[in-house]
């Protein structure tokens, strides 16, 4: 189902968060932030256990912003899972359903059979593991058969293995029923594997809104660019002078001056602000003979690391860091001089 | 399921236990002919002598009795007074000579010269207004354990000796009546000396007790060999125990009388069935009955007794406050008594 | 907040609580307290004056204060040892021994005092065991009489609440602090003073206030055990200013200042256990009784025992007197029933077993329904306090808890004042008496319910709320189940409490309803001490029946 988020903001204690979101059906999507960005917040708000202070939230054509969360058709799965500790499995999963009797028996049964938990029904929650009992939660959740999945850090109360195995799961349960879930999480690995669109937040508002492999190659700012990945940002200083045929500014690595304009993604940050240029480690090569198209300096070796299949480098420059992740050839020891450079078309200006 | 099923159970017993003990009473409830009687606790007791009366009663008279305790005596004094305006009962049983004036300050009884007086000893007939007719009566005395003691005190005096030191069990006069009791028989022997020889007397004292029931029950487990209680006390243990160990002492300087009263409540709805279960009371029927259970002396001479009232005394000396001097000063001897006596 | 998960209108909901009590409570109490303030149809402190100006009642005050402070910290010493047993290790007979705690509560204070006297006594069971052991005539054991004897009684009756808070709270206790201390080197008696104990402090602090609360209140143990008018309390004083002074301008000032004095603790209680819920239920996994060293083996075993001796040595005695009688003071006792026969044959024509029968389904019938009201109103009343922001929320719960710090003498009299006319006045005994014992019993429903309510996690609902469920429905299939243990331990102490209450039982009675404790009561009215032991030890055994009972429904779905 369609979920419109319309400018909505609350305010709770010394904390605002606003947000503007269209989700299409059918999707996975991530809530993705670092703690204290909101994003709890928002699918709350999404649940309806918080109602927001402004604006409205619409579930397809329903606006459901002042709906009691009991008639929102939302199943959700809680961080720690919340499962009824004086229940069995059964009857948690069966807590829930329209249907009774042996038909919401049956229903369970299958919904076990779907999160590999045949033979469990019998248990009690303190019988069962971490890993079990989050996929309790999940088949508890979809046991009414929501309209919308919510899933408030699932997998943070377990192991990074387990986490693995049961985010792969998770995310066929998801295209197998083809509902539209609504995931948060504050890991970008996990968020990059299973998401079809990712909401980036950051202290309470959306930072950028896309598909995993967008907001990996494309950053619309800084916080983006700097929580996805590793990258390199290099201060932009004053304006830069972009013409046809190439660009100009100035950086504390030195002036640059490129013959073809360098895309910007950064539209909301057009006048002032802070700017960036920004590249990929995997984009940046040590030559110690750069030609005149790239962008390269030469710094201190201060770290490596030897990756089997690449090497990584971190190399001292005028702006801090240079990160450079290539492959594991050439020996160098820290304190060797090394040269990098980074062709224009791997890089952007955020 | 089956837990519901449990509480449904439970509920219906519950409510089939009520429906049980409400049909009893609601059926005398609804009654507007029946007599209301207040009275101590003990009395109506299934122990007590209410039941047995009550049933004679009314089958002689063909009227329905209810008895009333909600306590004892001065709980259904204080029950009275409250009611003053509105009375509830018709007849009051209960008060005693300590509670005798406090009862006719309040003005809520009237007076009733029953045939049965002409019988009473004058000396027993403590309220010559005949508000408050006596119905039972006996002495306050020192009880002993003839096992455990083989020369017992003869007087108040004795009770001081050494040789009874942690030996008596005493009652608290602000909460029993035995108690106050034993203060106003203090204060008729010694008058404004009282304090002195209580002060005598504290070495002797094992404990002073709040009710006369826990008190005798220290005495009758051991743990004291005299206590204080009424002449009559050994009565009841040659009566139904069949021993003579338990013995009453008739003290030198006289011991102190209790007069049990009873009386026809002011603005009551039935007072002819009161006036005539009060003649029943006094009669020689009715006497044998309060007699037995109560276990006090009747107040009528003509009583057929049981061969074991041959265990209580009659004192050659006994004493009674003046009623007046009761009323007027009880509040401050106690209180002086609290103070000073250092028990 | 702008949580929906309940927080409007909290004193709305409570309203139906307190029109309730307002009835049953605040009316006839302020009806008896009001008349310390009054004197001739005009408002007064002369009585109040009066109190504060006077030595004595200066003497008695401070001496409530002493030995309720006294008693508490005993008490609380002689809970911690089985508050930690009841909540680390798992050993046999644990739920046994857990009823047996509640005892103390159930029985009429006549028949503690019985217990006491016949166990502790110079003739005792423990002087003539001793005596025997030690060939010596005299009493070795000389505790009865005396201050040490209000402080024996007072453990007695309170260490078992000592032992179940700190249980409770210790149960709470999460116990990787424990390892983490374990980790870093501390010893045992360091963990204990520097990570457990602060953080128990708060629970002890509670469950002190409430224990302090009881010993304030103390009446029938220090008139009895005390010996003598020099231990007089607050209480003590009260008793007898109303019940036989009928000094109702002196007795209420005091009892108003008492109240006064009570509510301030009630506050002071609710306060540090308001501030002081875990949110997290811990599921504590308990060490078999197999694992425990062998010294921890020898330290539990001595304190059981001890625990058994203190507790069910008076009462035992209580039992086995009941069927033992002596010809005479030499003789040695035989077993008969005698003292049942005579229970069961007063004089008269009255059939004894027709009395006993009543006696049981009077007391059983108002137990029950004082059961089942109780938790009714507890339940709904510890969900509004739970889920709701209240603007007073420690007055209002101190207002709610109230009952805990008036005495039923004062409630009974206050009954008998309201119902002295008219509009109350043809309200049957049955539920006057239920009334009282409900909200004599409430407080401590309460007191085991709010904390188990405040103490399950809101994710639950939300889980329950998004999954469809309404308000009513959360609190039958979430709540109710997850404070099942309160609602036990609850009904439990609300069942004892009215098995055993005697003082307003008796003034509402009439007469014409005989409970358990009033026909105990008449019986030893009736110089018939042993009967009274008799009828003592059927009561003792109906709780311990309803105690397995409960246990029994408790352990149904487990």
């Amino acid at each position: 189902m369609h979920l419109k988020i319309h400018n909505v903001s609350i305010t709770l204690d010394d904390f605002h968060l606003e947000a503007d979101l269209d989700l299409p059906s059918g999707e996975l999507i991530t809530l993705l932030g670092p703690s204290g960005c909101g994003k709890t917040t928002l699918l709350r708000i999404i649940a309806g256990l918080y109602y927001p202070d402004e604006g409205t939230v619409y579930l397809g054509e329903r606006d459901i912003t002042r709906l009691d969360s009991r008639f929102r058709k939302i199943g959700m799965v809680f961080q720690d899972f919340a499962l009824f500790p004086h229940m069995t499995v059964l009857k948690n999963i069966c807590y829930g359903m329209s249907e009774k009797g042996d038909e919401a028996k049956k229903k369970a049964f299958e919904l076990l059979e779907m999160v590999h938990l045949s033979g469990f029904e019998k248990r009690k929650p303190d019988e069962l593991s971490g890993g079990e009992q989050q996929r309790v939660a999940l088949a508890r959740a979809l046991a009414s058969s929501p309209e919308l999945l919510l899933l408030d850090e699932p997998l943070s109360a377990l192991d990074a293995k387990l986490r693995r195995t049961l985010r792969r799961q998770i995310r066929e349960i998801q295209q197998k029923t083809k509902i539209t879930a609504i995931y948060v999480t504050h890991d970008q690995e996990e968020a990059m594997a299973i998401s079809d669109r990712i909401v980036l937040m950051d202290r309470g508002s959306i930072s950028q809104t896309g598909k995993p492999e967008t907001l990996y190659s494309r950053p619309e700012n800084s916080f983006a660019g700097g929580f996805i990945g590793t990258a390199n940002m290099i201060r932009i200083k004053g304006q830069i002078f972009s013409r046809e045929m190439g660009c100009s500014f100035e950086t504390k690595i030195g002036t640059i001056t490129l013959p073809a304009p360098i895309p910007c993604t950064n539209k909301k940050n057009s006048k002032g602000g802070k700017r960036y240029l920004y590249f990929r480690p995997e984009d940046c090569m040590i030559s110690s003979h750069p030609d005149k198209r790239s962008i390269s300096g030469t710094g201190e070796l201060l770290y490596k690391e030897f990756g089997g299949d690449f090497q990584y480098l971190e190399v001292k420059s005028e702006d801090g860091i240079i990160r450079l992740k290539c492959k594991p050839e050439g020996e160098f020891h820290t304190g060797d001089m090394i040269s990098w450079s980074v062709q224009p078309e791997n890089c952007l200006i955020i | 399921m089956k837990k519901y099923l449990l509480l449904l159970l439970m509920l219906t017993s519950v409510s089939s236990l009520f429906a049980g003990g409400q049909k009893e009473i609601s059926v005398v409830t609804d009654n507007s002919k029946q007599l209301n009687i207040y009275c101590y606790d003990s009395f109506a007791s299934e122990w007590g002598p209410g039941p047995t009366l009550v049933a004679d009663f009314t089958e002689k008279t063909g009227i329905e009795v209810k008895l009333i305790a909600p306590g004892d005596a001065v709980t259904i004094l204080s029950k009275v007074i409250m009611e003053k305006k509105n009375p509830r009962g018709d007849l009051l049983i209960g008060p005693d000579n300590n509670l005798l004036d406090r009862t006719l300050a309040e003005d809520i009884l009237v007076p009733y010269d029953a045939p049965a007086l002409a019988d009473i000893p004058a000396e027993l007939k403590f309220d010559e207004t005949n508000h408050l007719l006596p119905f039972d009566w006996g002495y306050f005395a020192i009880c002993y354990d003839s096992e455990q003691i083989e020369n017992p005190p003869s007087s108040l005096e004795d009770l001081t000796k050494a040789e009874y030191t942690k030996s008596l069990v005493l009652m608290d006069p602000r909460t029993s009546s035995p108690g106050m009791g034993f203060l106003l028989w203090t204060r008729a022997v010694y008058g404004d000396d009282y304090l002195d020889y209580w002060k005598r007397l504290k070495g002797s004292v094992l404990s002073v007790t709040e009710s006369w029931s826990n008190g005798y029950g220290l005495f009758t487990s051991g743990e004291a060999p005299l206590v204080l209680s009424y002449s009559t006390s050994p009565v009841y243990h040659k009566m139904w125990e069949e021993t003579e160990r338990y013995k009453a002492l008739a003290f030198e300087e006289g011991n102190y009388l209790q007069i049990e009263g009873v009386g026809i409540i002011k603005g009551a709805a039935n007072p002819e069935a009161a006036r005539k279960f009060l003649d029943y009371m006094l009669s020689p029927e009715g006497q044998e009955v309060i007699a037995t259970s109560n276990i006090m002396m009747p107040v009528n001479p003509y009583t057929n007794l049981p061969e074991a009232f041959n265990m209580a005394f009659i004192s050659e000396n006994p004493l009674l406050l003046d009623k007046e001097d009761i009323g007027e000063n009880q509040m401050s001897w106690v209180q002086n008594w609290v103070e000073e006596s250092g028990l | 907040m702008k949580s929906s998960t309940g927080l409007k209108r909290g004193e709305l909901r409570l309203l139906p609580v307190v029109i309730f009590l307002f009835l049953t409570f605040y009316l006839p109490v302020a009806i008896l307290l009001m008349r310390g303030l009054r004197a001739d149809g005009n408002w007064t402190f002369q009585w109040l004056r009066e109190l504060f100006g006077s030595g004595y009642y200066r003497r008695v005050f401070l001496f409530t204060f002493y030995q309720a402070l006294l008693s508490t910290i005993l008490s609380l010493i002689a809970g911690l040892p089985g508050g930690w047993l009841f909540s680390h290790v798992d050993f046999p007979g644990k739920r046994v021994a857990k009823a047996l705690t509640t005892i103390p509560f159930i029985l009429p204070s006549i028949l503690v005092v019985l217990g006491f006297i016949l166990f502790w006594g110079r003739q005792g069971v423990v002087n003539r065991v001793l005596a025997g052991l030690m060939n010596k005539e005299a009493p070795i054991v000389d505790v009865l009489y005396s201050f040490k004897a209000i402080l024996l009684a007072h453990v007695f009756y309170n260490f078992p609440i000592a032992l179940r808070l700190i249980a409770a709270w210790w149960e709470g206790f999460p116990e990787n602090q424990v390892e983490a201390a374990r980790t870093l080197g501390a010893s045992r008696l360091k963990i204990f003073l520097t990570v457990t104990l602060p953080q128990l402090l708060p629970g002890l602090l509670s469950a002190a206030s409430l224990i302090f609360l009881y010993c304030f209140m103390s009446f029938a143990v220090i008139l009895v055990l005390g010996g003598g008018p020099r231990f007089s309390t607050m209480e003590v004083e009260v008793y007898r200013l109303i019940k036989y002074s009928l000094d109702f301008g002196r007795g209420a000032a005091l009892a108003l200042t008492e109240t006064v004095a009570t509510l301030f603790l009630t506050f002071f209680y609710i306060r540090k256990e308001q501030k002081n819920v875990y949110t997290n239920s811990v599921f504590r996994k308990k060490t078999a009784w197999r694992d425990l060293e062998p010294s921890q083996k020898a330290g539990a075993l001595l304190y059981i025992g001890l625990v058994l001796l203190v507790i069910l040595g008076p009462i035992l005695t209580v039992m086995v007197q009941s069927f033992l009688t002596r010809p005479s003071r030499t003789a040695t006792a035989i077993w008969s029933l005698r003292w049942y026969r005579e229970m069961l044959s007063p004089p008269g024509g009255v059939s004894g077993t027709a009395i006993l029968a009543e006696a049981v389904r009077n007391s059983l019938g108002i137990a029950t329904t004082t059961l089942i009201l109780t938790l009714i109103i507890g339940a709904y009343t510890s969900w509004v306090l739970s889920r709701h922001k209240l603007k007073y929320p420690g007055l209002s719960e101190s207002l709610i808890m109230m009952p805990m710090g008036v005495s039923s003498v004062v409630l009974g009299i206050g009954y008998l004042w309201l119902m002295r006319n008219g509009t109350f006045g043809n309200i049957h005994p049955v539920f006057s008496i239920i009334c009282a014992h409900t909200v004599i019993a409430l407080p401590f429903v309460l007191r085991s319910l709010t904390p188990a309510m405040r103490r399950i996690r809101l994710d639950l609902l939300d889980a329950a709320k998004l999954m469809g469920a309404g308000g009513f429905k959360r609190f039958i299939s979430i709540e109710l189940p997850l404070i099942r243990p309160g609602l036990i331990s609850g009904g439990a102490f609300a069942f004892a409490i009215s098995l055993g209450e005697i003082n307003a039982t008796l003034i509402l009675s009439d007469a014409g309803i005989t409970t358990i404790p009033i026909a105990i009561l008449r019986l030893i009215g009736t110089y018939k001490f042993f009967s009274a032991c008799a009828l003592g030890t059927i009561l003792i055994l109906i709780c311990l029946l309803a105690f397995t009972l409960i246990d029994a429904f408790d352990g149904w779905e487990n």
